[in-house]
């Protein structure tokens, strides 16, 4: 009878062999399989020759580490506000969190051209006086993607952090105004600190770097008002996008092998990534203790 | 990795996080610097040396039972490393599109009356078919869109 409780896992790991390790090892298999059958790499040596695969990777990574930073920045900022006291705190904490209840393709259209640059570039040249600026070109865009991902993105940041922030003790606080900390001492002093400090927030910020490292939506709609839908390795190419480009337009021929190759290997690069971001924050002083 | 599991006072929080976390500051820096630079050396840097070159490519719908459509031009000759920008007017009743596989170029579906421009740059050599591909031909009079038409082209691109 004691030995028998792996009889218990049964059920879930049937369940999980079925939603999970099935089609992980399918897409592995078709991977290093040629038309065949037969094992082969060609696939992957197809990849590692596609330039656009690696504009596609380092796009991902530009694109996750900068919308992840811009993320907490903005973020930290949210939480300072909302540690003073004021009236109407709680209506702003609501108005800040509405961002993250957007779907991320309406996010790609809101901050699109059509929507909003248009418009501001007509006022700055009516009104203003400034001359046109190029907003297709990736200097532009890009850091408009990735500000639009953080924007959507920042209020998970910021309930973390406030979470964070109301579980230090008053006392630590109270301390501070003995000893005469101003409201952006003690913010930075003591609410930083604790919240980069906590687990919590480090897996936080390790889990939306894994997203945005799989981030389609945004990029898509991107992909569309920049001229290139149906063009791989273009600036805002993705990985996802990459990948999801290659399955759908009929000129590139459906190279299924290709596209689990790829696959696969947007699994192990976030892999790696997020678990050497989850050393390093372990490091100082996290979840990897 | 001592003292991560007493947090006695906050003082000592901050200098814990003090001392190690240039070692994340370090790696996230090199790698945003890292890929900043790889992303405006793929994309930013001005295109490659060669001449701009503009193809108008005409779509000219077939005439009468028994005739295809065809492009026209149907051939043309770039240079390597030319920036090619191709002009493609579908002048029939039906949908059209062009394709050149090996350059990634794709029109997508153009309705009838319209022009798409592509842009690539003719990085390799050789002659390369352009065609359209099953699907982008639909509608029109009398629907003659079927599967035994297929539309092709060639480009060469020498040395």
């Amino acid at each position: 009878m004691a030995k028998s409780w792996y009889l218990f896992l049964v059920p879930l790991l049937a369940l999980l062999s079925l939603i999970e390790f099935y089609p992980l090892l399918y897409s592995i298999y078709l991977s290093v399989t040629n038309a065949t059958g037969g094992f082969s790499l060609t696939n992957y040596s197809a990849m590692v020759r596609d330039p656009a695969f690696w504009t596609s990777a380092n796009v991902s990574i530009l694109y996750s580490l900068s919308s992840t930073l811009l993320a907490v920045g903005i973020g930290v900022g949210l939480i300072y506000i909302l540690a003073q006291d004021f009236r109407g705190r709680r209506l702003c904490e609501i108005l800040f969190i509405l961002p993250m209840a957007v779907a991320p393709i309406v996010v790609g259209t809101l901050w699109s051209p059509a929507s909003v640059w248009d418009d501001i570039q007509s006022f700055m040249h009516f009104v203003l006086g400034f001359h046109y600026f190029d907003e297709l070109t990736p200097l532009f865009y890009f850091p408009v993607m990735a500000l639009s991902e953080a924007w959507e993105w920042a209020p998970l940041i910021m309930l973390v952090g406030l979470s964070v922030m109301n579980s230090v003790p008053r006392a630590i606080y109270e301390a501070a105004d003995l000893h005469g900390a101003s409201a952006w001492q003690k913010f930075r002093m003591v609410t930083l600190p604790a919240i980069f400090k906590s687990p919590v927030t480090q897996f936080v910020l390790v889990l939306r770097f894994i997203d945005a490292m799989r981030a389609f939506e945004i990029p898509l709609s991107w992909a569309n008002w920049v001229g290139q839908p149906n063009t791989i390795g273009s600036p805002v190419d993705t990985l996802s996008l990459f990948l999801y480009k290659l399955l759908f337009i009929p000129s590139f021929g459906f190279p299924i092998g290709l596209v689990s190759a790829v696959a696969v290997s947007l699994f192990g690069i976030t892999l790696v990534g997020a678990v050497i971001l989850l050393r390093l924050l372990g490091a100082i002083g996290g979840i990897t203790k | 990795m001592h003292s991560q599991r007493f947090y006695c006072s906050p003082l000592q929080t901050v200098v814990d996080l003090k001392a190690r976390s240039w070692i994340l500051v370090v790696v996230v820096a090199a790698a945003l610097v890292g890929s900043s630079l790889f992303y405006s050396q793929s994309f930013l840097a001005p295109p490659a040396s060669g001449n701009s070159v503009k193809i108008d490519v005409q779509i000219i719908g077939g005439v009468g039972p028994g005739t295809t459509d065809t492009y026209d031009p149907d051939n043309f000759t770039v240079t390597q490393g030319d920036n090619v920008t191709l002009s493609v007017l579908n002048t029939d009743d039906n949908t059209h599109g062009l394709v050149i596989t090996q350059f990634h170029v794709d029109t997508g579906i153009i309705p009838s009356g319209n022009t798409v421009i592509v842009s690539f740059i003719a990085d390799k050599t050789g002659t390369f078919e352009f065609y359209e591909p099953p699907g982008y031909c639909t509608g029109g009079v009398g629907n003659v869109c079927n599967s035994v038409q297929k539309m092709t082209g060639n480009m060469t691109v020498i040395p």
